[in-house]
Formats: C-alpha cells, structure tokens, sequence
C-alpha cells in the first residue's frame, strides 16, 4: 500500500477529490443537455435495428430487455434492504424499491436521485473517515 | 453515539464498532477507508441504468410502446407456434394465479404478528378471497373486488410509510438508556399511546413481553424483516390485483355497451359486402 506520511500531501488529495465532487454538481447542466442528444441516437439505433427486418430478431429482445431492466437492480436492492432494514441506507432502499416497482414513471423521472441517495452514504463515510481519529 | 453513526449510513455497517473504518495498524491517511462492495455495486448498476432510462424517458410520448408493439408484432409473425404455446400457458397461468396470490395473501400472515394493523389486512384479505371464491363475475361482483383490491393498496402503502417514518424517528427498540431520545419524549408526553404500540401493530409483541429481542438484535432484525417484507407483498399483490380488475371490467363494459343495434350493424355490413360482391361478379 502507497504509505504517505506527510500530512499536506494527504490534505491536498483530500481537497481534491472533494473539490472534484463539488465541480460535479455544476457540470450537471451541461452534462444534461448531452444526454438529450445521446439518448436521442441510442433510440434512433434501436429503431433502424427493429424495423429493418435484415437486422437480428436478438436486437428486438435487447430493447425490450433494457426497458423493463430496472426490475432486477430493484430486486437487488429489495434483496440488500431487506437483510437488516433497521438503519437509514437500506429503509431508503426499501422506499425506492416500492415506489420505482409500483409507479414506473416516477422512476423514469427520478432515477437520479437513488444514485445521489447512494453517493451520499459513499461520500459521508469518506469524510467521515478522516475526523475518526480514535484508532 | 457510533451507533447513529452507523444508523446514518456514516460508518460502514459490516465493520465492528471498535474499529469501524479498519484503520487499526495503517499509517496513512488516505487510502484506508474500504469501500463497501454492495454500494459501489448499487452506484454503477444505477448509473449505468439511468443511461438506459435516458433512452427510454427523453423520446416523444407513445413512441416507445409503439416500437416495443412493433417488436411484439414482430415476434408473432416469426414465431407463430411458440407465440401461440406461450400464449395458452399464459391464458392458463392468468386464470389460476388470482387464485394462487388470494390464498398466498392469507398466507403471509403466518408470519405476523397478531395486532390491529395486522388484524385489518387480514380481515380485508379474507374478504378478498371470499369474494374471488363465489365465482360470480358479474359487473357489480368485479366493482366489489376492485374496491377491496385498492383498499388493501392505500392501506399497506400507508402501513409501509407510516413504519419507515416510525423506525427513522422513534425507532423499533425502546431507547430507556437515552433519555432525550425522541423515543422518551414520546413515552413521556403520551404514555398511554407508547404503551400501546405493539397493539397497534408498530413494535413486535416481544418488545412489551421482554422476550429474546432483547437479547439477541439479529431476532429484532428478523422480525422486522418478516413484517416489511409481508406489507411490501400485500402492496405488490394488490397492484397486480387492480390492474387484472381493472381491465375485466373494462372487458365487461364493452360486451354490455354491444347492443342489439351493433349486432345489426354487423349483418348489413355483411349484406353490403355480399351485394359489393355479386355486383363485382355480374360485372
């Protein structure tokens, strides 16, 4: 393992990384309207695939596969809550997981916040790592 | 006070509490803080899907179901024979499950407690099940059923939120060690309420009987489970439930609104194309 004794080292790559997070969040606008037109292509690929008959009957599987995909990640969270649903992470789980089964366009609307939900326990204990000092 | 740390999501939830980053032994800083597989597992399978969602929710309403009706088409016209199997065992399937998910619904409660919310799912899911058992489908006998059906919706929607908000905020074992706990202030303010509560069906009965909840926090976590994984199934049930009323009924309305009017449409439609083709003929 790397070993980095000096502390303004440390502190920089702290600050860094935090920094990076926060410039993330400002390059969300920008991100979104490239999405528009990506998710744009991704479409248009499908659907010269799907009406085209020389194309394979696999790609038409594919698309209706990727539509109803989010059932199995919700599975796995439904399977993740569930071991010990007393704590904050895993209630929150259990709350995407009925909300995105039982209403399929909040999900499509909100997909984005349970990847914040989650970015939130991964950053928290990151920072969180640095003012335990009792080891 | 680490273990509303860990509560909070602050502190991996797999470690012990004594050293709950494993930062025993290393000299550094940075780098030391292991990741917790199942969240980076959650954060890429989200990111990658909500590339797959921009896909889907960006396009121009009707246009995703009208490709998908495509490939459904599609399918039905190069797989006649398997189409048509997968379509009896699904006719099949769909007249036996209503039954299979009313008798599964009775028998979820096995795993409950007896309480008042737990009481009212089961009254209302006998009176589910007593309706389905009569046979009868007319128009008012569907209605019936949709009423229950949506009834048991609300309610274990309202069931499963009001527990989520009860653990987040009061939480599932009494706090007698923590006097400003918002459990205590709760127990202080409304005695009579908290002493009710697994009556009411928001704490296990053990809790009140001081049974081995208390001594081993895995039972209290089991039995958690078991409830939130009970009213998650009721929900989904009823979901489908109402979906499959919902769309009998609709069946239903059409056959009644064919009257003896469209019947007769039908025969001079067939006169007039019979005159259409005699003409044609002597043509």
């Amino acid at each position: 393992m790397w070993s980095m004794d000096s502390r303004v080292y440390e502190q920089t790559l702290m600050f860094l990384t935090i920094s990076i997070f926060f410039m993330m969040m400002s390059s969300y606008k920008l991100l979104k309207e490239e999405e528009s037109s990506q998710s744009r292509t991704g479409f248009h690929f499908f659907r010269t695939r799907i009406s085209n008959p020389k194309y394979s009957n696999n790609w038409k599987f594919v698309f209706i596969g990727l539509r109803y995909i989010q059932a199995v990640v919700l599975l796995f969270l439904f399977y993740v809550g569930v071991k010990k649903i007393n704590t904050l992470q895993n209630l929150g789980y259990m709350s995407f997981f009925i909300v995105y089964t039982a209403y399929e366009w909040i999900y499509r609307k909100t997909a984005k916040l349970l990847i914040l939900f989650i970015s939130y326990f991964i950053l928290g204990q990151y920072i969180f790592s640095f003012a335990y000092t009792k080891f | 006070m680490l273990n509303s740390y860990q509560w909070f999501g602050l502190i991996p939830t797999l470690n012990d509490l004594d050293d709950p980053f494993n930062f025993a032994g290393k000299t550094s800083m940075y780098w030391k803080l292991k990741p917790e597989k199942y969240d980076w597992a959650v954060l890429i399978m989200m990111s990658i899907l909500d590339t797959v969602n921009q896909m889907f929710s960006n396009q121009r309403e009707g246009e995703v179901d009208k490709l998908q009706e495509e490939c459904t088409k599609s399918f039905k016209k190069n797989y006649k024979r398997l189409t048509y199997y997968m379509q009896r065992v699904q006719n099949i399937v769909k007249g036996l499950i209503i039954y299979a998910l009313m008798v599964f619904m009775v028998f979820i409660h096995k795993d409950l407690e007896t309480n008042i919310i737990n009481w009212i799912f089961f009254s209302l899911n006998m009176i589910n099940l007593a309706l389905i058992i009569r046979g009868t489908s007319t128009m008012n006998d569907i209605k019936q059923s949709l009423k229950i059906v949506n009834i048991i919706k609300v309610y274990s929607l309202t069931v499963l939120i009001l527990i989520i908000l009860f653990i987040s905020l009061i939480g599932e074992l009494p706090k007698v060690d923590i006097p400003d706990s918002l459990d205590q202030k709760f127990a202080r303010a409304y005695p009579k309420i908290y002493g009710s509560l697994d009556l009411i069906g928001l704490r296990s009965n053990e809790i009140t009987y001081g049974g081995d909840i208390f001594k081993n926090k895995d039972i209290a976590d089991k039995k958690l489970s078991a409830r939130f994984v009970g009213y998650t199934e009721f929900f989904l049930i009823s979901i489908y439930l109402s979906y499959h009323f919902t769309s009998l009924l609709r069946q239903k309305e059409a056959d009644s609104n064919f009257t003896e009017q469209d019947y007769k449409k039908l025969f001079e439609w067939n006169k007039e194309i019979q005159d259409q083709d005699n003409s044609k003929d002597s043509a």
